[in-house]
């Protein structure tokens, strides 16, 4: 008998030998998991803001403010874009910009620009999905990444991400900076991936 | 001090002062947050988890189906998908797969599953390099150490002693600030992704509908896992199900909180499949082209057919270990298995069956407070649970059971012979005058160690009934 089978027949003589009728699914309402403060709010996007900045993830309004916060944090040498941003154009000339991920140069990156598919209000979080991300480690090994989210793609809830999930092979929701509290509990932001989380908020 | 006979007693009274305070305030903070976040996100956070019961238990009662539904989902998005009976048949099949794709550099994100296979070792001495990624596993593996609990399996290291596993590794000099050991990690392991062959990951979820992998991180070393490497290796239990995507909402709002207090971990991966060849115009060609899910059972359709099936529910948030008294005095280690504080000694026993009788002590690590059950996401009934482990150990005439409790006879002798009832009840009222604790009874010196007897007032609730008329409900005649 193959593994797969002796797994079935011991999970199906297990659930034979129940006394109890097996439970139902629970008809379950999505505003049960709502919280308080998607539910009462009126903007997704002031909910979305406050979110993200509790998440210490950073807010960016626009190509001269990203500059200006990347200038302020250093990053302003070398840096991987979406080539379907036009990141250099419109960052001007101070930052050099390349459109395809070289991993041999992994830390040669200070940032790496790429967009985010969907805003989650709720939870303030940014969801890349792979159709969308023209590297997963170009948004995730440089010390900054910019996620350039489009106001339109605003969502209020984690239900409604999930709906958005669609035949993707990989998605992930980004909430906040990479972080670990695994040393005595003390916060550490930038533990493997950016330590620096913006997202840059266009029209 | 008394000499006690259990063994988690005895390995809590030589706990360092140091590793218990960390314990303590490892475990006490998320309690505190936990509780904070949801009630101020939630009217009624008792229902929510009550739900996440339902769904849960509704997934295990059909089990079967929901299992091929998820392996005909994932072989339908191209991941291949194997099944293992127990823990050998689960360490020989990773080998195989590792050794079909010539593999023999893996990066790991951290895997309850892959601790209670002990697969590392397994692994190590086939002459696989394994690197554990998550900071506090990374630590455990330089170190030879095990995990003391379910999400920070650090709790019991303090900066120091991490500061010295790097020195004495060659990460650098001694330095114990929290920020360069990780950096220091940081940089030492983004080698091992970009060289690595194969990233091996747990499951927190799958849903069945889609075949969707849920992985919930805050480091990020679970997304290089799966980025860097050409081939993604899942390990999951095979009670870690959901029926659908939607469902899944239910869940993410109650791992972090109910685990770190956090809304929702840094990091919620989704992962349907491997990344298609050759990749979509206008996408990256990084992410695993191939990707393995090994569902594994090793006792766990055992415990599917018992009365202990509600603990499959678990989903390791380790809000039980954080609240238990327990746990706190004694740590992780105490309970000598994967699993430790109350999910540990409910789960530990079960899934090591045929030892039971070595960790029949286990179960009675517990004051019975209840607050395990309280804050289980998916609330497990686990003081009756342990009461149930409790008997079973005591029926089988486990010596680890009976250890350092006395024997109930003597009480079980006058409960049954009311004549005799009566006079020890009115002879209790001696007990006033004398010095108890004096009484050469060690279960008795122990219990009046730390608590003091109220005066013993028997007899008279006897004599007050008798002298109440039948009308008012009394016996007198």
């Amino acid at each position: 008998m193959s593994d797969r089978d002796t797994v079935f027949a011991s999970i199906r003589s297990a659930l034979a030998a129940r006394n109890a009728p097996p439970s139902p699914h629970p008809d379950w309402d999505t505003a049960a998991i709502l919280s308080r403060a998607a539910q009462a709010c009126s903007d997704l996007e002031s909910l979305f803001v406050e979110k993200l900045q509790a998440s210490a993830a950073r807010l960016v309004r626009g190509w001269d403010e990203l500059a200006a916060l990347l200038r302020a944090e250093n990053a302003s040498g070398l840096g991987f874009a979406d080539p379907t941003l036009d990141a250099q154009h419109l960052l001007g000339t101070d930052f050099e910009i390349e459109t395809t991920w070289d991993r041999s140069r992994v830390d040669a990156y200070a940032f790496g620009i790429t967009r985010a598919s969907l805003g989650i209000a709720e939870s303030g979080s940014l969801m890349l999905k792979d159709a969308d991300t023209a590297s997963r480690l170009g948004a995730l090994a440089p010390w900054v990444h910019i996620a350039v989210l489009r106001r339109r793609d605003l969502v209020r809830s984690l239900s409604d991400a999930l709906a958005q999930l669609g035949d993707e092979p990989y998605t992930v929701w980004v909430t906040g900076p990479s972080k670990t509290g695994d040393v005595e509990g003390i916060l550490i932001q930038g533990v493997h991936g950016p330590g620096i989380q913006v997202c840059c908020l266009v029209d | 001090m008394i000499p006690t006979a259990q063994s988690i007693d005895r390995f809590a009274t030589t706990l360092p002062a140091e590793v218990k305070a960390t314990v303590y305030e490892g475990t006490k903070v998320p309690t505190v947050w936990r509780r904070d976040i949801l009630e101020r996100d939630f009217a009624d956070p008792d229902a929510l988890r009550k739900l996440a019961s339902r769904i849960k238990q509704h997934t295990l009662d059909h089990l079967d189906r929901y299992l091929e539904q998820a392996e005909t989902a994932l072989r339908r998005r191209g991941a291949e998908v194997h099944f293992a009976k127990d823990g050998d048949s689960a360490k020989a099949a990773v080998a195989r797969v590792l050794s079909e794709h010539g593999a023999r550099r893996v990066v790991k994100s951290k895997s309850m599953l892959t601790e209670e296979l002990h697969l590392n070792a397994y692994l190590e001495a086939r002459g696989v390099e394994v690197v554990e990624t998550d900071l506090g596993e990374f630590i455990i593996q330089i170190d030879r150490d095990v995990p003391s609990h379910i999400v920070k399996p650090i709790v019991h290291k303090n900066r120091r002693q991490i500061a010295a596993s790097f020195e004495r590794e060659g990460l650098g000099d001694y330095n114990e600030d929290p920020e360069t050991i990780t950096r220091r990690a940081r940089a030492h392991l983004r080698r091992k992704y970009l060289e690595a062959d194969a990233g091996m990951t747990g499951a927190n979820f799958i849903s069945a509908e889609s075949g969707r992998v849920v992985l919930v991180t805050n480091e990020g070393n679970a997304r290089f896992s799966v980025s860097a490497p050409g081939l993604h290796i899942v390990m999951v239990g095979i009670e870690k199900l959901v029926p659908t995507d939607r469902d899944l909402g239910v869940f993410l709002n109650l791992l972090a909180r109910s685990g770190t207090g956090q809304q929702l971990t840094v990091y919620t991966q989704f992962i349907g499949g491997p990344r298609p060849q050759p990749a979509p115009a206008g996408q990256g060609v990084d992410g695993a082209e191939k990707m393995v899910v090994i569902f594994v059972d090793n006792g766990r359709s055992d415990i599917l057919g018992t009365e202990y099936r509600d603990v499959l529910r678990c989903i390791r948030c380790g809000a039980c270990q954080n609240v238990c008294p327990v746990y706190r005095q004694a740590s992780g280690h105490a309970y000598r298995t994967t699993y430790q504080g109350p999910i540990g000694a409910v789960l530990s026993p079960l899934l090591l069956q045929p030892e039971f009788a070595n960790y029949a002590d286990l179960p009675k690590a517990s004051s019975l407070c209840g607050a395990c059950n309280e804050v289980c996401p998916v609330d497990i009934p686990l003081p009756d649970l342990l009461l149930r482990l409790r008997d079973r150990g005591f029926r089988q005439g486990a010596a680890r059971a009976k250890a350092g409790t006395p024997s109930m006879a003597p009480w079980a002798f006058l409960a049954t012979r009311p004549r005799a009832w009566r006079a020890a009840m009115s002879a209790s009222s001696l007990g006033n005058a004398l010095p108890l604790e004096l009484l050469p009874f060690p279960p008795l010196q122990r219990w009046t160690q730390s608590r003091t007897l109220p005066e013993f007032r028997g007899g008279d609730f006897r004599s007050w009934m008798k002298n109440r008329s039948p009308k008012q409900g009394g016996t007198h005649e």
